[in-house]
């Protein structure tokens, strides 16, 4: 279902495939349940899924309400489940839907070299040799219940001979397998044809929630922690100043996305974090402002920081913000990006610092305040 | 004008000539300056004074930066002590080039179980011959395993060549640092242990290669509890794979714009093959197909025993066609990577996904391939396909990780340095110190280290 509609193909443009999977009728949980073989019967139902595809439609719009894309978005295309209780508000993400729905997205990106191309899908995921992403419809032949997934290995090679020039795949999915399912082989198809010319793209930014046999989570009712991350990122967390603008950039992404993953509060993480693969890099998003950034200040020594009252003062040396309470742990806030200037004050004899400015850059900046005794 | 001197500390003259990124913002955020150094100075000239910001990055990803007013025509210096990356200094290579996470007291209990670690370097095991399944398996999943292995192959008469150490608990707290000679052929270095999953890391051939074995920040059930760091002396090869390894081509580009590394590191193949696949793989990587000239051939033939030359000059022909928009030859690109699979797999991580995805390409096209190539093909594309899905790619270097065999979880090191009678007709167990070389802070016991030369024909009956 196309939820965005501006489709020139005389012009370079964005398009985007989002996919949210968290229904499975045919898996535990689900309105249809069948009696799968092995582990099959483990898996369940998912909530965050859903949510995070939302977030990253609600992520991609509000830089096209800003300009910021690097080329104008042409189209956004959703596949979403409806979870329990909720009405259907986009296309249902079975195996048939996702095909025709991935054909056109195709279409529409081949239309132009320039075009920018992102996939993005978030649901239950495997892996054995091949990657097989599970849609709404898995299970439903429990002989064949990869008849409702797709291979994602193939289907990103073979997409790599598709003319747009720039691509971007997000597969927010575990990539785990019971040992229950070594014994079967299995098989899902590709959503695509791997062609002579599938032989990578000119800009590739492909990027995997979680490496070889690693699992990904999310929060019930809230986001996959990837997605949270990839949404910070796109919207400043891995941007970098670039002739006075602030732009996120394929490397900048590939290079962040780990760090911004290791600074988010979640419940349980990915011990590996993403898999990662980019080729070459072209600028993505030129953001409006100043993206905000987090600040971690220590001082050395140890002794001295657990007494320091930290102030962070603005490049002028007005007063900022400071820290509330003295306490053992790095003092973390957040601040828009820019130039400050850091002070320790000592209310007791015993330790001195002399105001020192320091560049905020995201996603996190360090300063170690070198508190001297007198 | 101002002259801004970076003065770097490091505990090691060695691993201060490690490559290390600067650049200066000025106070409009806006990039002044920006190179790749060696050593422990460096000096920026900068027109006019103000408020600047100095950023040095370490291979490793590590970021340091220091932000200051410098008046104008003063000479500042700017210090960063790198020398604290680093847990200790024999390990300041690694810690410098390598993101790797520092030890952490807190997770020895958690390894209490796996304290005892069995590495075992093999060395130009293709030499040994060729098996039924060919050069595509390893040798050993144990060494009993290699024995079993090795004593089967009925052509073979020469000498596989195995080396041990075995660590013990005192290693859980530092890590372990060692030189290997590898320069007569093709080696692995394999991990194991009663209670650790199998770890093959395949080392370039070379005359001295650095590893480091550490334990794993990540004391999880499934993860294998050891990483293992490779350098070798030709940092610049190193740094471009470190870079391709984490993404950061910018700064790989960034690296072989000013010395035109990845160009000289084809060009210098003949010296040095394996730092020229890593400047292939990076030419690859970025499509910058015009600097591969006719290397990747070269590569391909001068070197019968490189499995990567013939990848890199398959992928040439597959992405030049792709450039051109004409067809490519499929069956030129299918005679390689069969090459490349006989002569054995691949050095670097680089090279597996290449063989792989070259091979996938292969199985959708396989109208276009003549009837013998699509018969090597059936048997080839599942070797890979099943390697593939056991390796880290992570590394750079070529890493399988394997379940440990509940069955073999007896030591056969233990065996060997008692000298059990099953060795003595074909295993000539000799003490040797001179392909381990310790660095400090060396902790495990090296009079465990032996040289094992196994004669394979004279095993078939005893292993």
């Amino acid at each position: 279902m196309l939820i965005f509609d501006q489709v020139d193909p005389s012009k370079a443009q964005l398009h985007v495939l989002i996919i949210g999977v968290g229904v499975y009728p045919f898996l535990s949980g689900g309105t249809s349940q069948k009696n799968q073989i092995g582990a099959l019967n483990q898996i369940g139902q998912l909530t965050s899924t859903v949510h995070s595809a939302e977030k990253f439609r609600e992520t991609v719009l509000a830089l096209q309400a800003t300009n910021s894309w690097a080329r104008p978005l042409g189209s956004v295309e959703m596949l979403v489940s409806a979870l329990p209780g909720t009405p259907q508000k986009y296309t249902a993400p079975t195996r048939d839907n996702v095909e025709e729905a991935y054909n056109a997205w195709s279409d529409r990106c081949g239309s132009q070299k320039e075009n920018i191309a992102i996939f993005y899908f978030a649901g239950h995921g495997f892996a054995k040799r091949q990657h097989h992403l599970l849609l709404e419809d898995f299970g439903e032949n429990t002989r064949l219940p990869c008849k409702g997934s797709f291979e994602f290995n193939d289907t990103r090679q073979a997409f790599s001979a598709n003319p747009a020039q720039t691509q971007l795949f997000f597969i927010d999915a575990c990539r785990k397998v019971d040992r229950t399912l070594i014994d079967y082989e299995m098989t899902s198809s590709a959503l695509d044809t791997i062609k002579n010319n599938s032989v990578g793209c000119a800009y590739d930014l492909t990027i995997r929630a979680a490496t070889h046999n690693e699992a990904t989570y999310g929060e019930r009712n809230g986001l996959a922690h990837f997605t949270k991350a990839l949404v910070l990122a796109l919207t400043g967390q891995a941007s970098v100043p670039i002739k006075g603008k602030w732009t996120v950039d394929m490397n900048s992404i590939a290079t962040n996305i780990n760090k911004i993953l290791d600074h988010i509060e979640v419940s349980k993480r990915s011990e590996k974090g993403c898999q990662v693969y980019m080729n070459r890099s072209t600028p993505l998003i030129t953001l409006a402002s100043a993206p905000e950034a987090l600040l971690q200040v220590v001082c050395d020594p140890g002794a001295a920081h657990e007494i320091a009252e930290l102030h962070c003062l603005t490049d002028e040396g007005e007063p900022f913000t400071y820290r509330q309470q003295p306490s053992p742990d790095p003092w973390m806030v957040k601040l828009p990006c820019g130039h400050y200037r850091l002070r320790a004050d000592f209310k007791t004899p015993g330790y001195s610092h002399k105001a020192q400015p320091t560049l905020v850059l995201p996603p996190v900046t360090e300063e170690n305040l070198s508190c001297s005794q007198p | 004008m101002i002259r801004i001197i970076i003065s770097i500390t490091s505990s090691n003259w060695d691993s201060s000539r490690i490559y290390k990124h600067v650049s200066v913002m000025d106070s409009e955020l806006n990039t002044v300056y920006s190179r790749w150094f060696d050593g422990t100075d460096h000096q920026i000239e900068l027109e006019n004074g103000g408020l600047y910001s100095i950023e040095l990055t370490l291979p490793s990803g590590k970021i340091f930066r220091r932000t200051s007013m410098f008046d104008n025509h003063s000479t500042p210096v700017v210090q960063f002590n790198i020398a604290l990356e680093s847990p200790d200094k024999a390990s300041e290579w690694a810690y410098f080039s390598r993101k790797l996470a520092k030890p952490v007291d807190q997770y020895v209990e958690a390894f209490s179980t796996r304290s005892i670690l069995h590495v075992s370097l093999v060395h130009d095991w293709r030499a040994a011959g060729r098996s039924d399944q060919g050069l595509y398996s390893e040798p050993t999943g144990k060494l009993d395993w290699g024995l079993n292995w090795a004593g089967t192959d009925p052509v073979n008469s020469n000498v596989l060549s195995v080396e041990t150490v075995i660590l013990e608990r005192s290693f859980q707290q530092s890590p372990y640092n060692f030189n290997v000679n590898t320069v007569d052929g093709n080696a692995i270095l394999q991990l194991s242990g009663p209670a650790v999953d199998l770890k093959i890391v395949h080392l370039p051939p070379r005359s001295s290669v650095k590893c480091l074995i550490k334990r794993s920040d990540r004391p999880v059930a499934e993860d294998h509890p050891y990483d293992v760091t490779i350098a070798t002396d030709n940092q610049s090869a190193d740094i471009i794979l470190q870079l391709m390894s984490r993404n950061d081509i910018n700064e790989a580009e960034a690296l072989i714009g000013y010395p035109q590394i990845a160009e000289d590191l084809l060009y210098n193949k003949v010296e040095d093959p394996t730092s020229a696949a890593v400047g292939g793989y990076f030419l690859l990587r970025i499509g910058d197909l015009e600097k591969l000239h006719n290397w990747p051939t070269n590569l391909a033939n001068w070197f019968p025993w490189f499995p990567d030359g013939c990848i890199i000059a398959a992928w040439q022909i597959l992405k030049e066609a792709a450039k051109r928009n004409v067809a490519p030859d499929l069956n030129a690109v299918a005679d390689l990577l069969f090459r490349s699979t006989d002569r054995g797999r691949p050095v670097y991580s680089e090279g597996i996904k290449l063989l792989y995805e070259g091979f996938r390409l292969l199985s959708y096209n396989t109208g276009q391939l003549s009837e013998v190539n699509n018969y090597l093909l059936s048997n080839k594309a599942g070797l890979v396909n099943q390697l593939y899905a056991d390796v880290d790619v992570s590394s750079p270097y070529l890493t399988i990780v394997r379940s440990v065999d509940p069955i073999n979880l007896d030591s056969p090191f233990a065996s060997l340095a008692s000298g059990t009678s099953s060795l003595t007709t074909g295993a000539r167990v000799a003490r040797q110190t001179n392909l381990w070389t310790p660095h400090d802070g060396l902790t495990t016991n090296m009079s465990a280290a032996k040289k094992i030369n196994i004669k394979p024909k004279e095993l078939g009956a005893s292993g």
